[in-house]
């Protein structure tokens, strides 16, 4: 009863407001032009008063009582107000040269207004003076409602809309076909040969490795990290004891197996929340707290087997370079689909065949993106880093520390894009290596179910750490410009490829001209452009690592490329509505060992 | 990037500088032509007192053939003996106050037949211009130049020279010229118009269309006046002595003495064509054309004059009746 | 115990001052390529533009590839009339970008003199290129030099080069493509950029297509192990996507197979590569082409046959093998007995003057006296070309067409119907505001749609060779011309031109 009153109260309110403000509008719009001012000129003018008034009436008067004690009354409800306002009018324009043939000027004139009065009255409602705390669902339903709109907006100028989508991907496209070749643009020799460094290894260093429900691989991956050719590191599984005692167990035992070498740290107690960055912070304070003494600080993850020489190559780097970070080259291995992989019955080896489609194109990301992306990034100074084989200095570390309380961050998904943004924030060099004898070998998603998760999760880092928005302080325009491009890529690609055919298509069907349809095939083209230099890159790839590619990963990575992409697009969405949603819990990959094969046998 | 900018700018205020230049600075035009004196205008047409066709009717006593006989037509002059005919032409026509309409039939080379026909030289030719000059005196006439002489494959530059001799000596005694041009299934007019330009059409007073032919009025008008467009819209007159059925049938010979041929509309000088300054009888109905058709002869025959009586659907019927029952 | 942690300075500070930093550089380390090819710059560019606009006499296709660019300008359309895949767009596309950036069609009164000026660009483009393509190839500076004056001075290169041909477009860009694909960088970038050239060759003069061995072969052979799939797949990516537009733009239009009631890309190919009249072979005596051949001859020998005598030199030396290819293949098309259009030996001439020099400067390294004594051959025979260049240069005297034209703007109502030669069709339209728009003359049969709107037919403005040798080709407009006089005569035999007024009584 009494939120009905206030309900009335406010609809009053509102129309009153609107009315008034309607007149006073007219009133400044005819004496401005009898004082012979130009018509449009007036008519903005008009415009920008009236929508402050109608600000400042429905804020003092309409949603007074709302407001009395929200901390979103003042400049954000403006902004929201602005926005409201303008999305409805610009929806109102491009709606009106659709309603007016059918209904008719004046009709569609009213019908607009009145739409318009509504939904005014919706945002200004639930979301300018809403009090703030808009729930996650109005917020997918506005993501929903504006994506709507947008198709909308773009199917009444679909031309116009053509044109800049395809121009649009067309800048992704070859800005990533760019990017995938900063390795092969020019000649240059690989990288120099490890076995050529004759000098010691010096500087003292840790390896943390997070275990969380990994008893399948846990113990082989310590006993390799607890004999890489280093004399002086430790190798620190963390461990959940309440939960995970299996995996504590190996790592007690291979703690006791290489004394000296082997530490374990529990993973904290107190907290519910399981996680890497929070594992790894905690990791940090225990070993400064028992004392132990090192330079800097590696990261493996529970499958990760290091190189044995990868240690001597990072410390000789480190040295050298006096970097902040060094990032080591990890690799998927296993883009053949193996038919023991997959559950014994009946069509082993076509279902195995059939659900491997996508791992050539997961595998040769990788390969494209260690090689390529992470050295232009590293030499233009905007650096996201990979979640593993990645090794910091303790100093840099104690600066992020210093300077925001925690070293990893343990509210992001993607604490790793994060503390190597941090890096280039703070001006510091990072380095990459990646020579194919050194990397880390990994294995694809188990299912494309997993890969998609995965991606979820990179893309809703990806997301946050934009919002974040440490970028901003990076020192340079270009750089920011490019962290836009950096943190955004996922995204722009993922619509990109997911919309190339579909410009052409629209394209086709609405006749648009041909300089139009002409733009909009060149993306497509690019893009075919892409997978004829993936099957370059497999075939490169299969030559480096030794393992051959058959006809049907060709097929596979040919036939498969769109779907990839749409796969890649499906996740972008699901990232941006789980963002909207504040659906932040960590969607994780699960380990089969399947890499640990194809790895033994390269050996 | 900024040169690109101001370069734009540049292009963007030539082009809306740029405007086309449309108006004319005309040049002197290569040919002038003489004023038109409109010769037919108020004036009635000389009939001829004596003509073989009424020589055969007087002695025949053939009253069928007053179709042709009482019909002004034009007097041929095909040699230096037909101007003996001349002086009696000139005081007739003074007496009934008309208009005569002379043929100048006697070019170089007429007929294209190794200059067998017609004056030997240009310069006689241009002699006997003189001549018929000197003995019209002050009568002003209408003289056809010429039939054929222009559309004919012999023509040449040579006779195109003697013919604007002729036509200049002749405009300027104030006689008035029409330069036979031929008809409309002969030459094209642009052809035809340049060898009248080449002729002196300029200071004649026009051109002649179909003398001796048979294409329709309808399409020799058609064709004169295309013609007279392209001849700084010189005036014309059609021959319509025996149109009047239009072209017999059949190409070849059937020009000569067909059996398809009717006279055609009365001659006038107050044509309703436009262009036109008068419809003539140039050729005179009942002359055969020569031997064939059931002729033997280039005069006069009878028999030719009743058929084309007989068919023209511009005589009254009792005098076809008349024509075709005697 | 702190660590001093090294930093990377911001990476790409500002735009502006990298550009003039890098030219600086660029400028330092090329001031002695500078030094020799600006006077070879200066003499070509005099010699090509002095009495441009007097000599060679007005032909055909200058005025329709203007025409077209000028619709491209001015109308957003391939060609004022309907476009029927007569060459690719690429060629007037690019002199309507020029005519769009520097207003050309409004700085001159003819449309023929700022498509000079177009080809006077691509004259002094290409003799760049060809200097940095001699100078990739090994050759000496004033090896190089002398290349690109024996390109720019040949009077067949004066000649040719002067009209307004898409070839004369194609050269530059098939020269950028060799240069490009023989970078030493070998980058990825220099391989696409290459291509992409070579594409656009490809899209101003479909023909450059023939020469894709000889530049795949350059550009192989450039490309380094280490990149060599990832540069040819991109280039060859790049390089297709973009020479593929053309037959995309006829599949978008519905144009690529023949139909009827429209033209069609495959159509018209297959009747400019089957049906068109032969040209015969250059092997056959009494052949068209050797009748073109000959008359090409008359103008130079010297580069034409040195290039072909040089082809075996050039495939002896192993850097100037895919130059020795590009000619052979050149040469070997005049064979094959095909059409062959009499602007074809532009083709010819830059690969002629490069394995000249090429051929003279390995003899030379490996025999100084034999490399001197062809040296002077070569100079000998180029001491013929100032008696053959001083009436190009020295030609003066309007243009009979020209001459037509300002009569007709004088003399013409603007309302009336002109047919018009392609050469003065643009200023008709453009310069006097023809309305409406003339008709172009061998748009007046070959065009169904102008047939259809034909309504009459007011003024021919023609040279006389229309009517007396393409007779069979153009019925209507010997048909007007039945039925006109002339009105203005300019010039005299084939050249000449007579202003007929059709009368206004005749309709088509």
């Amino acid at each position: 009863m009494r939120s009905g009153t206030r309900g009335q109260r406010e609809l009053l309110c509102f129309v009153t407001v609107g009315l008034t403000v309607a007149a006073v509008g007219q009133l400044i719009l005819l004496s401005l032009i009898r004082a012979g001012w130009e018509a449009w000129l007036a008519n903005v003018v008009q415009v920008a008063v009236t929508l402050q008034l109608n600000f400042l009436g429905n804020r003092h008067f309409t949603w007074c009582r709302r407001l009395e004690d929200s901390r979103f009354a003042g400049v954000v409800a403006w902004w929201r107000f602005h926005w409201a306002r303008g999305a409805s009018a610009v929806l109102s324009v491009a709606a009106f040269p659709v309603l007016a043939p059918r209904l008719g000027h004046s009709a569609a004139y009213w019908v607009l207004l009145a739409a318009g009065a509504v939904l005014n009255f919706c945002t200004d409602r639930f979301w300018s003076f809403g009090g703030g705390g808009v729930r996650p669902v109005a917020r997918v339903l506005c993501v929903l409602g504006v994506l709507a709109a947008g198709v909308f907006v773009a199917a009444r100028y679909l031309d116009v809309f053509i044109v800049l989508v395809s121009v649009f991907m067309l800048v992704v496209t070859v800005t990533t076909l760019g990017f995938q070749l900063y390795r092969w643009w020019r000649p240059q020799p690989e990288e120099p040969d490890h076995r050529d460094l004759v000098d010691p290894p010096r500087l003292p260093g840790v390896i943390l490795v997070p275990m969380r429900f990994e008893e399948a691989v846990a113990g082989r991956t310590l006993d390799r990290l607890a004999t890489l050719d280093h004399p002086n590191y430790l190798v620190v599984p963390i461990v959940d004891h309440a939960d995970d005692p299996g995996t504590a167990g190996i790592a007690h035992a291979k703690a006791r197996e290489f004394p000296g070498r082997v530490l374990v740290c529990p993973y904290p107690e107190d907290i519910a929340v399981h996680n890497k960055p929070i594992g790894l912070n905690a990791a940090l304070e225990y070993l400064e707290r028992e004392g132990v003494r090192f330079e800097w600080v590696g990261v493996a993850d529970a499958e990760d087997l290091f190189h044995p020489d990868l240690l001597r190559v990072v410390d000789h780097r480190f040295r050298e370079t006096n970097a902040a970070v060094v990032q080591s080259g990890v690799q998927l291995m296993n883009f053949h689909a193996h038919p023991e992989a997959v559950p014994r019955g009946r069509g082993r080896w076509w279902r195995a065949n059939l659900t491997g489609w996508w791992r050539a194109a997961n595998v040769l990301e990788y390969f494209k993106w260690f090689q390529s992306r992470l050295k232009l990034q590293a030499a233009a100074g905007v650096m996201p880093l990979g979640g593993n084989t990645v090794f910091f200095r303790h100093a840099f570390l104690r600066e992020l520390r210093d300077r925001y309380g925690s070293c990893w961050d343990g509210g992001c998904l993607t604490e790793d894009c994060k503390i190597g943004i941090l890096a280039s924030v703070l001006g510091l060099r990072v380095e990459v290596i990646y020579s194919h004898e050194l990397v880390t070998r990994e294995e694809t998603p188990t299912t494309l179910a997993g890969l998609l998760r995965q991606r979820v999760r990179w893309m809703q880092g990806f997301i946050q750490v934009f919002r974040e928005g440490d970028w901003l302080s990076l020192p340079s325009m270009t750089q920011r410009v490019l962290a836009v491009y950096v943190l955004g890529f996922q995204f722009f690609q993922a619509f990109a490829a997911a919309f190339a055919p579909v410009a052409l298509a629209l394209a086709i069907w609405h006749k648009s001209p041909v300089v139009v349809t002409l733009l909009a095939t060149v993306p497509l083209g690019l893009g075919l452009l892409a997978v004829a230099l993936d099957v370059v890159l497999l075939r490169q790839f299969s030559r480096t690592f030794g393992i051959k590619a058959r006809v049907r990963d060709y097929f596979g990575l040919v036939v498969g490329a769109y779907p990839f992409q749409l796969v890649l697009s499906c996740a972008a969405l699901w990232a941006i509505l789980r963002h909207a949603a504040d659906r932040t819990d960590w969607v994780k990959t699960t380990h089969a060992g399947a890499h640990l094969k194809p790895a033994v046998v390269a050996r | 990037m900024r040169v690109l900018l101001i370069m734009g700018l540049v292009a963007v205020l030539a082009a809306c500088g740029q405007t086309p230049r449309v108006e004319l600075r005309p040049s002197e035009p290569a040919v002038s032509y003489a004023p038109l004196r409109h010769p037919f205008r108020d004036r009635q047409l000389y009939l001829a007192p004596d003509s073989p066709a009424l020589r055969w009717q007087n002695a025949n006593g053939a009253s069928w053939l007053d179709p042709i006989t009482r019909t002004p037509q034009a007097v041929w002059l095909n040699s230096p003996q037909d101007l003996d005919k001349v002086p009696a032409l000139v005081s007739e026509a003074g007496q009934q106050d008309a208009l005569p309409v002379l043929v100048a039939y006697y070019v170089p080379n007429r007929g294209c037949s190794d200059f067998r026909d017609g004056a030997p030289t240009p310069a006689e030719y241009v002699q006997w211009v003189d001549r018929l000059i000197t003995l019209l005196g002050a009568t002003k006439a209408v003289v056809v130049m010429e039939p054929d002489a222009i559309p004919a494959d012999c023509f040449t530059t040579e006779r195109a020279e003697v013919l604007k001799a002729a036509v200049g000596k002749l405009s300027e005694a104030g006689h008035f010229v029409y330069l036979d041009a031929g008809h409309s299934r002969w030459r094209s007019t642009g052809e035809t118009a340049e060898r009248l330009i080449a002729a002196g059409v300029n200071v004649a007073e026009g051109f002649a269309v179909n003398i001796s032919n048979r294409q329709s009025t309808e399409d020799a008008h058609k064709w004169g006046r295309e013609l007279a467009d392209l001849t700084g819209d010189r005036e014309f007159v059609i021959d319509t002595s025996r149109n009047g059925l239009g072209p017999p049938p059949g190409d070849g010979d059937s020009w000569c003495n067909p059996e398809q041929q009717g006279l055609g509309e009365p001659p006038t000088t107050k044509p309703a064509l436009e262009g036109v300054a008068a419809l003539l009888w140039i050729k005179p109905p009942g002359e055969s054309d020569g031997i064939c058709g059931g002729e033997d002869t280039y005069l006069f025959s009878p028999r030719q004059a009743r058929n084309l009586i007989m068919r023209s659907p511009h005589v009254p019927p009792e005098e076809r009746e008349a024509a075709a029952t005697h | 115990m702190i660590t001093r942690l090294a930093t990377v300075p911001p990476p790409m500070l500002s735009v502006r001052r990298r550009l003039v930093a890098s030219a600086r550089e660029w400028l330092r380390r090329h001031r002695g390529d500078l030094a020799v090819l600006l006077p070879v710059l200066l003499a070509a560019g005099l010699v090509h533009a002095i009495g441009m606009s007097a000599f060679p006499r007005y032909v055909d296709d200058p005025g329709t590839y203007l025409s077209q660019a000028w619709s491209v300008r001015y109308q957003g359309t391939l060609s004022p009339y309907s476009y029927f895949y007569d060459h690719a767009p690429g060629g007037w596309i690019q002199i309507a970008m020029w005519a769009w950036l520097t207003d050309g069609f409004g700085r001159y009164d003819t449309a023929i003199g700022f498509g000079n000026e177009v080809m006077l660009l691509a004259k002094l483009a290409s003799t760049v290129l060809l200097y940095t393509l001699g100078r990739r190839l090994g050759f000496s500076r004033p090896g190089a030099a002398a290349a690109g004056l024996l390109f720019a001075l040949c009077p067949l290169a004066v000649m040719f080069g002067r009209w307004t041909f898409l070839d004369n477009l194609v050269t530059p860009w098939l020269l950028a493509a060799f240069v490009l694909a023989l970078s030493p960088k070998r980058s990825i970038a220099s391989a696409t950029g290459g291509a992409v050239c070579f594409a656009m060759a490809t899209l101003t003069k479909e023909t450059a297509l023939v020469l894709l061995p000889a530049f795949a072969w350059a550009l192989w052979r450039n490309t380094d192990p280490h990149n060599r799939a990832h540069s040819l797949t991109v280039a060859a990516g790049a390089g297709f996507l973009l020479m593929a537009m053309y037959p995309l733009m006829a599949v978008y239009k519905g144009e690529l197979f023949e139909g009827p009631g429209h033209n069609s890309l495959l159509g018209t190919a297959k009747w400019q590569l089957v049906d068109r009249a032969a040209s015969g072979s250059l092997l056959n005596g009494g052949s068209v082409m050797r009748q073109m051949f000959t008359d090409w001859l008359a103008q130079d020998p010297v580069l034409l046959l040195g290039g072909l005598v040089s082809i075996v030199a050039g495939f002896l030396v192993r850097r100037l093998r895919p130059i020795a290819l590009t000619l052979l293949i050149g040469w070997l098309m005049m064979l094959r007995g095909g059409y062959v259009p009499f602007m074809y030996v532009i083709v010819l001439l830059p690969w002629s003057a490069l394995l000249i020099v090429g051929a003279i400067e390995a003899v030379w390294r490996r025999w100084p006296r034999a490399g001197v004594a062809l040296a002077a051959v070569a100079v000998f025979g180029a001491a013929l070309w100032p008696a053959r260049l001083y009436p190009m240069v020295t030609a003066s005297g309007p243009q009979p067409l020209r001459a037509a034209e300002q009569w007709v703007a004088d003399n013409v109502p603007r309302d009336r119907v002109v047919v018009a030669h392609d050469s003065i069709w643009v200023d008709l339209v453009h310069q006097y505001g023809f309305q409406p728009r003339p008709i172009i003359v061998h748009k007046l049969d070959a065009d169904p749609a102008v047939r259809r709107e034909l309504k009459r037919v007011d003024y021919l403005v023609v040279p006389n060779w229309y009517y007396e040798s393409g007779g069979g080709n153009y019925p209507t407009l010997l048909e007007a011309r039945k039925h006109a006089v002339a009105a203005a005569r300019f010039g005299s035999g084939g050249d000449g031109v007579v202003v007929y007024r059709v009368s206004e009584h005749w309709r088509p």
